[in-house]
């Protein structure tokens, strides 16, 4: 029979507290998680939603592709390279646009086949010389679904064949065949028609096992998927601002599982005295507690699981929050963990706490 | 030779040291057979509660020793004297000090986490000193669902449980009313020569002192007969 078990069984209504509050605090991390995954994600799907291993800038761009040019001949250079699979070209544009009566900011991206998203979970992908986009999922939760027309302001109408998810690129993100967003661009931006034939990047994928080596190709810097993620200036300050919420978030649930835990052995001092006279280990004791505030954090987990599944249902779809498996689990591991910590600051006082002030009234 | 219950020689206890230094108890000589139940008698601040800590592997005495059943507390570390705790003393305690969220039979059968007897035995030892201390009806009942006298039974099936050979009963009657008290004693007695232990109780109340075989007073840390 465990001690810490029985206790929480009899009286549930003590530990209430504890997991109300880590409760609430784990409900207020998993939602500034899913903003943190959701602005992540959104914002950097160009580059993850492709087969592409590597991309290419051009030289000095520091992996930006407002900065980078790559011209026809580089493309195919890199595509004649050893251990290379396939190549394909990637750029965008921000422009405005309405759909549906609304207006947008579009990031239009134009991709070949290599580099569009390859996972397209409704429709289809846009066709070479056709006006049509890919969107989305976050875009198409928005009302910009199949078969909506999206009206770029000074450019043509783009309609909607097919949907992506995890494929957004920062603001409303449209994909497009490289010669069609080449085509879009060169309506909207007139003095961008000089760059026709160029890409701002390359996607990359090379053979099964292979590493190419594209280290001899001239005025060309090559990135692997994270660098060029990382290279993005707000994605990576956004996520790394949120998450140093959430980790001091956890500090607090820590800190509010130590003091319920060292409130409740400062109250249970003569029961705790008690039992170590009649025999029982301090050991014994102190795993009770243990037990008590994992199993109060898993109950705290829960609760705030519960809740921010529920205001899942009300935050509203512009609003880019995304709640994903790994993260929860990730975020149950460390309440665990810091619920373990917080426990931890009672056990010394539990281990002093001396058995012989059991007898003579003292206990 | 027949083997003492319990033997104490020479028992002292100084707190603090040098001109700070004070006498608990000093050289308390006492031995007690089994199926013999002693009072100790003493007014507040004689070391009454120091000496019977010693002689309960509770505090560790400056000076003599302790023998229980034969076995000798000074040679036991602080982890065999736990474990000696829970396996050769029993302890009835002055406010019962029930665990409160543990119903009244689990009150004894907590026992079997920490005695070197198996749980089935515990269980049915337990089951066995319900019914003896009457309380069968209510061995489900948390202690705040037990009246005085109820839970103070329960803590004398506590003390019993494990067959222990000494039990120690500290001032077992403070929270009761004389009647009850009474009674509560009375019981104690039965159960201590009635299952041949040795007990000591700790009181203060002259009354009481009918149900045990002998008295020996403390005055000043100083035993006398």
């Amino acid at each position: 029979m465990n001690l810490g078990v029985n206790e929480l069984r009899r009286t549930p209504g003590r530990f209430a507290a504890v997991s109300g509050a880590v409760g609430f605090i784990v409900f207020l991390a998993l939602i500034l998680a899913a903003l943190s995954d959701g602005l992540y994600l959104g914002s950097t799907g160009a580059y993850r939603s492709s087969d592409a291993d590597y991309f290419v800038f051009s030289a000095g761009s520091d992996f930006e592709l407002s900065g980078s040019t790559i011209d026809q001949a580089t493309a195919e250079e890199i595509a004649s390279s050893d251990e290379v699979e396939a190549v394909g070209r990637l750029s965008s544009f921000n422009a405005t646009a309405t759909s549906n009566g609304e207006e947008l900011q579009l990031t239009l991206i134009g991709a070949d086949e290599t580099t569009m998203p390859s996972v397209v979970i409704d429709g289809t992908r846009p066709q070479p010389g056709e006006l049509e986009v890919l969107v989305d999922g976050q875009t198409a939760r928005r009302g910009v679904e199949i078969g909506s027309i999206i009206e770029v302001t000074d450019g043509p109408n783009l309609i909607v064949v097919g949907v992506a998810e995890d494929a957004g690129f920062g603001f409303t993100t449209a994909w497009t065949s490289h010669d069609v967003f080449h085509e879009v661009r060169s309506e909207v931006r007139p003095e961008l028609e000089a760059l026709a034939g160029t890409s701002q990047s390359l996607g990359v994928v090379s053979q099964e096992g292979g590493s190419p080596d594209l280290t001899g190709i001239d005025e060309v810097e090559v990135a692997t998927v994270q660098e060029a993620i990382d290279a993005l200036p707000a994605a990576a300050q956004q996520k790394s601002t949120l998450d140093a919420i959430v980790y001091t978030t956890f500090a607090v649930a820590a800190i509010v599982v130590g003091l319920f835990f060292a409130l409740i052995t400062l109250e249970k001092r003569s029961e705790y005295a008690v039992l170590k006279a009649i025999g029982m280990s301090s050991r014994t004791l102190v795993g009770a507690i243990f037990v008590q505030a994992i199993v109060s954090s898993l109950v705290g987990f829960v609760v705030g699981f519960g809740l921010s599944r529920l205001a899942g249902l009300v935050i509203p779809s512009d609003v880019p929050a995304l709640f994903l498996a790994p993260t929860a689990f990730s975020l149950l591991v460390i309440t665990l963990v810091m619920g373990s910590l917080g426990a931890i600051f009672s056990f010394g006082r539990v281990i002093r706490i001396d058995p012989a002030s059991a007898l003579g009234g003292a206990a | 030779m027949n083997q003492k219950a319990l033997e104490v020689k020479g028992l002292t206890k100084i707190y603090g040291e040098g001109h700070t230094a004070v006498t608990a108890v000093e050289g308390a000589e006492l031995s007690l057979d089994s199926n013999e139940f002693l009072a100790l008698l003493g007014p507040s601040g004689s070391g009454k509660t120091t000496l019977i800590s010693m002689i309960g592997a509770l505090l560790t005495p400056t000076d003599g020793s302790v023998l229980i059943g034969g076995d000798d507390l000074a040679t036991m570390s602080k982890r065999e004297q736990t474990r000696f705790r829970a396996n050769r003393i029993g302890f009835v305690f002055q406010t019962f000090n029930l665990v409160p969220f543990l119903t009244a039979r689990e009150n004894l059968t907590v026992m079997s986490s920490i005695s070197d007897l198996s749980k089935d035995e515990i269980n049915d030892r337990a089951d066995q000193l319900l019914r003896d201390l009457g309380l069968e009806d209510r061995k489900g009942n948390l202690p705040e669902q037990l009246s005085g006298g109820e839970r103070q039974r329960v803590a004398i099936g506590r003390a019993l449980v494990t067959d222990p050979d000494l039990i120690l009963v500290d001032e077992p009657t403070a929270s009761l009313d004389t009647e009850l008290g009474t009674a509560v004693v009375k019981m104690l007695a039965e159960e201590i020569k009635g299952r041949n232990k040795a007990g000591i109780m700790v009181t203060h109340d002259l009354r009481m002192v009918d149900y045990t075989d002998r008295t020996v007073e403390i005055v000043d840390g100083r035993l006398e007969a």
